[in-house]
């Protein structure tokens, strides 16, 4: 740590005395105009992250004295209006320059940071990067990053310990879920429960599908989910929603922002609560218990220099629920009162160095801390019936370097360090792992139909085996209409801390389960008092656990035949391997068994995805996706069969069997129209699941033909009124026609209507 | 004897029947091929309460006699097969002073129409010949219904009984009392019953069928 801050400051005081002086000046003179050419008055102009600002006058025009000559980087914005970002070069000329504000509703292409560490058009990179805007999400309505992931193709929610997330039909676990570009931590089972984060401050999600390793490292397997919070661009601004709905869901947000000359402040508020539903009408305790969360959120960034800017995001966020379960049976049940606390922050202090024209440097630390509480009272006497905790630390300290060696070639690479820290009371002392990693990165763009990047990541870690992750991806552009898009890499997923450090014996049963980190020493601890009765594996015979592995392959086509109609294809496979399950290493005098964590499955997912956009005409747009999606399990048997004369003889059977709980087939429909005479919005969606794996009623780890669920269609719709392009009401209605499925769709509540302010005050 | 009360009817009066059957057999030989006519008994076998965990008691069973045997004659080769919680014990190796043993094989039980003559497993200290994990799988916490103790399809147990003249297969079909279906998940109490089809060669052959 104290290195960290010693060449921190280094590099300040280096770059600090880096500036330069004494250039020739030059003038701009402007006009901002809306895409109709009317005058923009009091537009914002800003030039250099704040360094220079004016406001336009009414006849939309604005003028800046003495600039430096050479490049700049211009915005200009106003409310209700979509912020142009655009960079400028300034010779000894006066020049007059006339810029075009578009309406927000207005969808231009993005500029995404997940493909390649660096801000990148949408369009150029090989990698195929899905977006979802703000404009996105305001039209959907919906006010969790679950409900957001939903409706996209390709994506679906499942439910377990938590709304998680299902890419390619990999489980939550396998997605890296990211605020910034920095981790978000605290799952339960493997799922990152989606409901925790508001989208209330989002600019846009960034999702890549396929495995990332090679630049995010651990987790990265199935995808990468990369949520861009959103920044000011005006002096001011000032914005409040409110939302109610069925089962009194409340969603309040506050967003605020403030900049002066060279210090940007975004604050962010939100409170989301609901008094939760039960599925089941009988049931003692609800499906979905009573909850309420917090969620706030500060950013802010000071320009130190022309080349240095400091950045801090903090984050915090916290939940209270409150239950009803019960023990024993349920005509003659003991209540109990559940509480359950759920709270994480986090910290990032972020350096930026222009260290020279082409080159920069990103030195950041990440500090994050989840944690969780949870009681169970007697409803009768109020005595305590069971309390768990859960406390995890995680650090991340990251060098960062981008050179642009010129149009043709450029590289990032970056080295670091994590440190993690966990307290609970089913794990043996307060575990600890500490790993390292470095990766780089070279993009070579010979020309401007051709785009291929190479790149390959390193983690080392102190509780298994090291990682190597290479990364390969290409992008053609065979026409102007038609991109052809191809990707090669590894991912990986570390083994979890149950999985390593896991101590755990069940006080009824009398079963145990260790992590692998520590279940040498457990099993000699449990010899030595005489409780092993038989090693089914010779202790020093076992191997190091290894991460999960992947090899992916994807291929796609973009065509845009014209402007108003665009079709992406994409197919994709995952070859899994070491992925980690439990099985039984010792048997226990008292008749029950020793499990463990080894390396033992393997698995393939394969599919094609699909998404086609028309606009036929300027109100109306329509998307529609579709995913095909083939999961399997490998399934080594050996079967003890009889020959004919009734002897018995042993049969290898190797087959790949379909997995549980994924669709073949989901497809999604929506249509979107805007009435701009009345500044009305509406919008239908559909999603559909076919038929899936429901539960594995015969044990044999795969979907048998009667193990099947059918299918099923979920509707949406909202209709939003703005006025003066600042102040909107939203009506809407989530699962139009009341679907539900409680054995095994616990996210899918019934038919939900709300209605929503947004007021954008300054 | 509280556990064996409620258990011990039904196997009874499956014990009578069975004997009213052998002495109908008894009576009715007289085809002469050189090989003796076949006598296979079949029985579905209900609720044998052995408790689980802390209530659990050895139960002693006797396939062919089809009847529950005192845990006085465990020295003995009167019984076949014993349970205990999820255990099964064969009338062999350390187990018992019986020429017992079992085989679990991989196929149904209408497709298991002879006993093979070798090969047959018995119980040692560490391995039992009818091993837990092949004849039941436990869904654990996270199964639906979770924490429950569920036969395996597809898997036969032939069993060699303790006089080594016999050979038996059989089919266990639940873990809980009355046979509930698995939408039922039953309470704890009900835990630690066995049902079973089983079917025995009484005339010395393998013919299971």
């Amino acid at each position: 740590m104290k290195n960290f801050w010693c060449f921190t400051l280094f590099i300040v005081v280096t770059a600090g005395t880096l500036s330069v002086k004494g250039q020739p000046t030059s003038s701009l003179t402007g006009k901002v105009l809306t895409a109709d050419e009317q005058p923009i008055v009091n537009a914002h102009i800003t030039i250099d992250n704040n360094h220079y600002h004016t406001v336009s006058d009414t006849q939309g025009m604005f003028d800046f004295s003495s600039m430096p000559a050479g490049t700049h980087k211009i915005v200009i914005s106003h409310v209700g209006y979509k912020p142009l970002h655009k960079t400028i070069e300034l010779d000894n000329q006066p020049e007059v320059l006339t810029f075009h504000l578009k309406s927000k509703r207005y969808q231009s292409s993005a500029v995404v940071v997940t493909a390649t560490r660096t801000p990148r058009d949408i369009e150029e990179v090989p990698e195929p990067v899905t977006v979802i805007s703000d404009k996105q999400i305001e039209a959907l309505g919906n006010n969790r990053l679950s409900t957001v992931l939903a409706e996209q193709t390709g994506l679906s929610l499942t439910s377990n310990h938590g709304t998680g997330l299902q890419v390619q039909g990999f489980t939550s676990e396998y997605t890296k879920i990211m605020i910034n570009g920095q981790p978000l931590i605290g799952r339960t089972a493997g799922t990152f429960n989606l409901d925790r984060i508001t989208v209330g401050n989002i600019k846009q999600i960034e999702i890549i599908k396929g495995p990332s390793s090679a630049l995010w490292g651990s987790d990265a397997l199935a995808g990468v989910v990369n949520i861009i919070t959103q920044e000011g661009t005006r002096p001011f601004e000032l914005g409040v929603d409110a939302r109610y709905g069925t089962n009194q869901t409340m969603d309040l947000g506050l967003d605020l922002s403030a900049r002066r000359k060279g210090w940007k402040n975004d604050v962010y508020f939100n409170r989301n609560s609901s008094q939760g539903y039960s599925l089941s009408p009988n049931a003692l305790s609800q499906t979905v218990p009573e909850y309420a969360n917090y969620t706030g959120s500060y950013h802010t960034e000071v320009t130190v220099s022309d080349r240095i800017d400091t950045e801090f995001q903090g984050r915090y966020y916290r939940e209270t629920q409150n239950s009803i379960d019960y023990l024993g049976s349920r005509d003659n049940p003991t209540m109990l009162d559940g509480e359950a606390l759920q709270e994480d922050y986090s910290l990032s202090p972020t350096l930026h160095f222009n260290l020279a024209s082409k080159t920069r440097a990103e030195l950041s630390h990440y500090f994050s801390r989840y944690r969780t509480d949870t009681q169970l009272h007697y409803q009768q006497g109020d005595s305590l019936y069971n309390r768990s905790k859960f406390d995890q630390y995680f650090n991340k300290t990251e060098l960062q370097l981008n050179q642009n060696w010129n149009a043709i070639h450029a590289t990032t690479a970056g080295a670091g360090y994590k440190h993690e820290q966990l307290k609970a009371k089913r794990y043996a002392g307060s575990p600890i792992f500490n790993s390292y990693f470095g990766f780089i990165q070279h993009e070579w763009m010979p020309n401007d139909r051709l785009d291929i990047i190479g790149g390959l990541r390193y983690d080392a870690h102190s509780e298994y085996s090291s990682q190597l992750s290479p990364k390969l991806s290409a992008r053609y552009e065979l026409f102007t209409w038609l991109d052809l898009r191809a990707s090669a890499g590894s991912g990986f997923k570390a083994p979890d801390f149950r999985q390593l450090f896991l101590n755990f014996t069940n006080p009824t049963v009398g079963y145990s389960v260790f992590g692998s980190s520590n279940l040498k020493e457990k099993i000699r601890s449990l010899q030595a008092d005489g409780k092993i009765k038989q090693i089914l594996q010779p202790l020093d015979q076992l191997k190091e656990i290894k991460a999960e592995h992947s090899w992916a392959y994807n291929v796609g086509l973009n065509l845009q035949p014209k402007e108003q109609l665009s079709l992406r294809i994409n197919l994709f496979r995952n070859n899994v391997n070491n992925l980690i399950e439990s099985a039984p290493i010792a048997h226990k005098t008292n008749g029950q068994s020793v499990f463990s964590y080894f390396n033992l499955e393997e698995v393939y997912t394969q599919g094609i995805e699909a998404q086609l956009r028309w606009n036929p005409v300027r109100q109306l747009k329509i998307t529609a996706g579709y995913q095909l999606l083939d999961a399997r399990r490998k399934i080594e048997e050996t079967k003890t069969v009889q020959d004919d004369n009734g002897e018995i003889v042993e049969k290898n059977a190797v087959s790949y069997e379909p997995m549980f709980n994924r669709s073949k087939h989901t497809a999604n429909l929506k249509v979107f129209y805007n009435w701009q005479a009345l500044d009305i919005d509406a919008n239908i969606r559909g999603k559909w699941h076919g038929k899936y794996g429901r539960m594995d009623t015969n044990g044999n780890n795969f979907v048998d033909s009667d193990e099947y669920q059918d299918g099923y269609m979920t509707w949406n719709t909202a209709i939003a009124k703005t006025i003066q392009n600042r102040y909107t009401l939203q009506l809407g209605v989530e699962n139009l026609f009341d679907f539900t499925r409680p054995g095994d769709l616990s996210y899918l509540p019934g038919r939900k209507f709300y209605a929503k302010f947004s007021l954008q005050l300054y | 004897m509280f556990p064996f009360k409620k258990a011990l009817s039904l196997p009874l009066l499956a014990a009578a029947i069975a004997f009213l059957f052998t002495a109908c057999d008894d009576s009715g030989t007289g085809v002469d091929n050189g090989e003796e006519p076949s006598k296979i008994e079949t029985d579905t076998v209900e609720d044998i309460h052995t408790g689980i965990f802390s209530t659990a008691q050895y139960v002693y069973y006797n396939l062919r006699e089809n009847k529950i045997v005192e845990s006085t004659d465990s020295a003995s080769t009167k019984w076949d097969i014993a349970f205990y919680g999820t255990d099964i014990y064969t009338n062999s190796g350390t187990s018992g002073p019986g020429e017992g043993g079992a085989i679990v094989l991989d196929q149904s039980f209408d497709a298991t129409e002879i006993a093979p003559s070798e090969n047959y497993n018995t119980d040692t200290d560490t391995l039992l010949a009818i091993p837990g994990d092949k004849w039941y799988r436990y869904t654990g916490r996270k199964g639906d219904p979770a924490h429950t103790v569920l036969p395996l399809d597809n898997k036969t147990i032939v069993v060699r009984t303790a006089d080594g003249e016999h050979y038996t297969k059989i089919n266990i079909l639940s873990f809980y009392k009355g046979n509930p279906t698995i939408e039922e998940t039953p309470p704890m109490e009900d835990t630690g019953y066995y049902t079973f089809d089983y079917a025995i060669q009484l005339n010395g052959t393998r013919k299971l069928k």
